[in-house]
């Protein structure tokens, strides 16, 4: 089954509640079947989505930053246990502000199995460059399009079809306030995770230059660490000079925190002087 | 109950010792490092280098500069001669090292910290003798490999040092020129606080509007400043380049309502700020359009970009150019 | 392997300097060209012209004109409405859980336990407890829904943009004010909150300034105070708008304190160049209210019940300690209490005030209980849940002067931390420098303020 034909499959599903017996777990979950990240911009409805699923109440503001260490919850759906990482909410994960460098080093190196971003459907555009980035990072996104209803109240008419077929990944309409979308929103995430959603992330189209040095450096880094997933990635970090990212090829290792960022550096500098 | 005193206090002394020792390591290497660094500059600029200057500029006895000269000569740093002290090829390069680190350190607080100037030459200062190597090229790496430092000074790379441009001081620099600032001397640094303060940087333009006695009056941005001729001593500028020639509108100059494609954001955006602005899709060629002025002279203001309300600071709206 | 890579890193260096400096500027531009072909692809605007509900309301909410006094008005509604609201519930459940303290007392002893452990559990441990409840709860449980539909609507941000221009003049961040509504709340939440201010020197001051917000323990003070001194001397039918008033004013000069001392700061310690601001204004929601209502209710009510159990109970035991060991036929705090006394009265103060300060440092919400306690004789804290009967045991008992009292609001705000909030401050800076600053720094203050309202008053 094409991408699209499973997306237009698992949007056509009729029903809300039927088969959606979630069991929310708040914060005890100790054994998990699978690791979701939850990711978007600030004021996208993500704590919504997030408290939704799994039960817990916790009380996030409007404004960037608020959630500044990951908040962890989960629930059982279909007798399997999911934990929920609600990262920072950001604009970016290259700034390398803290709220940022959670995130990014979360989805980089925590590895979740799938990951939820959830976009403000009514400004699309500044959602999609955290999109963009997150999809060069992992294959198994599933976009919530939040805010559904307010979009259609300031005249906008978002196709989320049009627009899964551009990202490559499922896009589930929602309306994270009243619980709208969440069911399928979960489906399509265990769709992703057991592989029976394909998945063809969109590349990020990049200037000539670029390109070329990216065809210059993908190559290598492949050559290295075969099994990698986002050497692009890697390279463009590499590129912008990241030094946390540097650090980690240099010693070859992913799965743990590297070294100081260039916020950390900045950070204890500025102290130190201070 | 006293002898326990009494050995507690045994302890901390020898603790104390201990570490005034290591700490006067330390400082002997920082030493060493300072003489080199003040001969490697008589050398650029092409001044002779002298045992009388090492001990004025760092300010020791004669006995320390004698042991300092002595440490330098053996380690092949330098050599002596009867017109004072030359670098050895090694004692050049170890001096472009530290030069380096000094000035990707400068650069780097520069941009991405708010420190006042002062604070980052002296911090720059204390870690240039302790950072080396990969972390320097690390920060290089982030900083973009960067070729000049904030006060316009060339930052050396591989052993090789940029070959300083054509440049002329502010006190010679032709009424009614425009020119653009090259260099900010960063010594004396209260002289350097004031140029900074009033909001001098490297590759502004600038125009000479008169000059009277002890004192220059010249155009910047728009603004016009008065410079004392001590501290326009300490400028030194070049012909502009084409673009820096035009008057540029930026987001401030906007009325509510108004909307406007941006054309570039200037260089004085460096940072985390920059990184900030252009995630939230201050890009060029991107509509902005002025929706909300807040009380006391619009700062800050609202303006819309990509569908989103975003309040900046007049300072930062004054650095993002308009087509 | 290592070599390996740092191959691959020297490569990308090399690269980059090919590239030129403003590779980020042109990668950001790459992804936001993409993102607009993408958005045009999948969005179309059906109604060209519509009505900008947002627009509108904030060119009112953030009106040079009106936004400030819009902001003020907002601030007096929500204590107005915690003042009225909280006073029966809090009355009814003092009447009840004071009740219930005869009963537990009878029955201990009926059990046969001695005097002094029956006193030292039910008029020490219990009663610390139920009063901090009972005097705490109930606003809090109509101040924390207000306050947070007002976020959820989206006011808070409008309320940053608003204040930055003066934030801006001290040398601060504008998001300080959003730390500051944190802080309402508690001041270790609201120092933690100083992390979405990204420059360090920013967030120190906003971290050492954040105690001049009076926080959900020092609020029942504040309130009491008001509504027995100040507006007592007025007619009922505005007496509770005077009270809201005078809370509003009182935490008027600790936002004018905060700006002030972030001032000093920023020119002289934290010297610095002002960091970016970017503030988003998201667009304003329909609040959830069943969903505030319910989740404030749950977890403020089992956040003060917790912060009860372990803080005030521990203070109610040392309180009853204080007062039932006596050395002379004088209870221990009233000898404190006489040795403080000549320091209190030149801070407009007196030995019993400062002796509570000293026993709350744990916890704020029981200085007026201990002041009480003290003043009463009684070995326990009293109940005195009618007004007029505090107003004769202060006014007439302990000889409290409308300058007695307006000293104590100041000192109720300006005075150091409270001990978690001293560990926040030492979690979040990871300096003893700064954390011996913020907790010295405001009991300074508070000093020198309380010293000098006292002398000038006593001129007159």
């Amino acid at each position: 089954m094409s991408v699209k034909e499973t997306i237009k499959e698992a949007s056509a599903s009729p029903c809300e509640s039927c088969g959606f017996n979630l069991q929310r777990l708040g914060i005890e979950v100790d054994k998990w079947d699978y690791v979701i990240a939850l990711a978007g911009n600030p004021n996208t409805g993500k704590s919504t989505v997030f408290n939704h699923l799994t039960g817990l109440k916790q009380h996030t503001g409007n404004w960037p930053g608020k959630t500044v260490t990951r908040a962890e919850g989960g629930f059982t759906w279909q007798n399997k246990t999911f934990k929920m990482v609600d990262l920072p909410g950001t604009y970016s994960l290259l700034s390398a502000s803290v709220d940022e460098e959670v995130a990014r080093d979360f989805l980089l190196f925590g590895q979740p199995d799938a990951t939820i971003v959830v976009m403000d459907a009514t400004i699309l555009e500044r959602n999609l460059n955290l999109v963009l980035q997150i999809l060069e990072i992992t294959d198994h996104v599933v976009i919530a399009l939040n805010l559904m209803d307010e979009a259609r109240r300031k005249g906008m008419d978002v196709d989320h079809r049009a627009l899964a077929k551009q990202l490559g990944v499922p896009v589930v309409p929602t309306v994270a306030r009243q619980g709208t979308g969440l069911n399928l929103l979960i489906e399509s995430v265990h769709g992703v995770i057991e592989g029976t959603i394909p998945t063809k992330p969109h590349r990020i189209r990049v200037s000539p230059a670029i390109q070329q040095a990216l065809d210059q450096l993908v190559p290598e880094i492949e050559r290295v660490f075969p099994e990698l997933p986002n050497a692009r990635w890697i390279a463009m970090r590499l590129l912008d000079g990241d030094i946390k990212v540097q650090k980690a090829l240099e010693k070859g290792e992913w799965d743990v925190f590297l070294g100081e960022s260039v916020f950390d550096q900045a950070h204890s500098a500025e102290t130190e002087a201070l | 109950m006293l002898i326990a005193l009494g050995i507690v206090l045994l302890i901390l002394v020898v603790l104390y010792f201990l570490r005034e020792r290591k700490n006067n390591a330390r400082m002997q290497q920082v030493y060493l490092e300072d003489a080199l660094k003040y001969i490697f500059n008589r050398e650029e600029a092409g001044h002779r280098a002298t045992m009388e200057g090492i001990k004025g500029t760092l300010s020791i006895s004669n006995r320390q500069n004698q042991e300092i000269i002595q440490q330098l000569q053996q380690n092949k740093l330098i050599t002596l001669s009867e017109e004072g002290l030359h670098l050895t090829a090694e004692g050049r390069e170890l001096s472009m090292e530290i030069v380096r680190a000094h000035r990707i350190w400068e650069t780097f607080l520069e941009r991405e910290t708010d420190l006042p100037l002062h604070q980052i030459h002296q911090f720059a200062d204390q870690q240039e003798h302790t950072t080396r190597g990969a972390k320097v090229e690390a920060m290089a790496a982030h900083l973009g490999f960067p070729t000049v430092d904030p006060h316009g000074d060339p930052i050396p790379e591989m052993g090789k040092m940029a070959p300083e441009p054509h440049r002329q001081n502010l006190n010679d620099w032709e009424v009614g020129r425009e020119g653009r600032i090259a260099h900010i001397e960063d010594e004396p640094i209260s002289v350097a606080r004031e140029i900074f303060k009033k909001g001098f940087r490297v590759d502004d333009a600038v125009r000479v509007l008169e000059r009277s006695q002890g004192e220059v009056r010249l155009e910047h941005l728009g603004k016009e400043h008065r410079l004392s001729t001590v501290s326009a001593q300490n400028i030194h500028l070049t012909e502009t380049s084409l673009e820096s020639q035009e008057a540029l509108k930026t987001l401030d100059d906007l009325k509510q309502g108004e909307e406007a494609r941006i054309r570039a954001l200037s260089k004085r955006i460096q940072g985390l700020s920059r990184r900030r602005l252009l995630d939230l899709g201050f890009t060029p060629g991107v509509p902005v359009q002025k929706v909300l002025i807040s009380a006391f002279g619009g700062d800050p203001t609202v303006y819309r970009v990509r569908g989103a309300k975003i309040a900046l600071r007049k300072h930062q709206a004054q650095q993002i150019y308009i087509q | 392997m290592a070599v390996v890579n740092r191959e691959i890193s020297k490569k990308a260096a090399e690269i980059r300097k090919e590239l030129g400096h403003n590779f980020r500027d042109v990668m950001v531009e790459d992804i936001y060209k993409d993102a607009e072909a993408i958005a045009q692809k999948a969005v179309t605007i059906k109604s060209a012209r519509q009505y900008d509900f947002d627009q509108k309301v904030d060119k009112i909410l953030t009106s040079p004109i009106f936004g400030i006094p819009i902001m003020g008005a907002l601030l007096a509604l929500v204590f107005w409405l915690t003042i009225v609201g909280a006073n029966v519930p809090s009355a009814l459940l003092a009447d009840g859980l004071f009740w219930l303290e005869d009963q537990m007392a009878q029955g201990m002893q009926l059990l046969g336990s001695p005097w002094w452990l029956t006193g030292f559990l039910i008029h020490g441990v219990y009663k610390g407890l139920a009063w901090v409840v009972s005097v705490m709860l109930p606003p809090m449980a109509i101040f924390f829904p207000v306050f947070t539909i007002l976020e959820d609507f989206g006011y808070l941000p409008r309320v940053a943009f608003n204040m930055d221009w003066l934030f801006r003049k001290a040398g601060a961040h504008g998001k300080q004010s959003l730390t500051m509504a944190m802080g309402f709340g508690c001041n270790a939440a609201g120092i933690i909150a100083t992390r979405v201010i990204e420059s360090p020197r920013e967030r120190i001051i906003a971290i050492l300034t954040n105690n001049f917000v009076p926080c959900n323990g020092r609020f029942p003070t504040l309130i009491m105070l008001s509504i027995v001194f100040v507006a007592a001397a007025f007619p009922p039918a505005v007496a509770s708008l005077v009270a809201a008033g005078t809370v509003v004013t009182i935490v008027l000069i600790g936002v004018l304190t905060t700006l002030i001392v972030s001032s000093v700061l920023s020119r002289t310690v934290l010297k610095g160049e002002a960091s970016s601001f970017t503030l988003e204004l998201p667009p304003y929601r329909k609040p959830a209210i069943g969903r505030i209502l319910y989740t404030s209710l749950i977890d403020r009510t089992l956040f003060v019940l917790w912060r009860a159990i372990i803080m005030a109970a521990p203070a109610g035991g040392l309180i009853w300690l204080l007062a039932n060991i006596s050395i002379q036929d004088q209870s221990l705090a009233m000898w404190i209490a006489g040795w403080l006394n000549p320091a209190g009265h030149l801070m407009g103060l007196d030995g019993a005030i400062l002796l509570a300060y000293i026993v709350a440092i744990p916890a704020n919400e029981i200085v007026v209980p201990t002041i009480i306690m003290i003043y009463s004789h009684a070995g326990t804290m009293l109940d005195i849940t009618q007004l007029d009967q505090l107003r004769a045991l202060l006014v007439d008992q302990a000889g409290w002067t409308m300058l007695t009292a307006v000293n104590l609001m100041l000192f109720a705000l300006l005075h150091n931390p409270c001990s978690t909030a001293i560990l926040t401050i030492w979690k979040e800076t990871k300096s003893v420098r700064w954390t011996v600053i913020g907790a010295l720094m405001p009991l300074g203050i508070g000093i020198v303020v309380t010293f000098l309202v006292a002398q000038i008053w006593r001129l007159f």
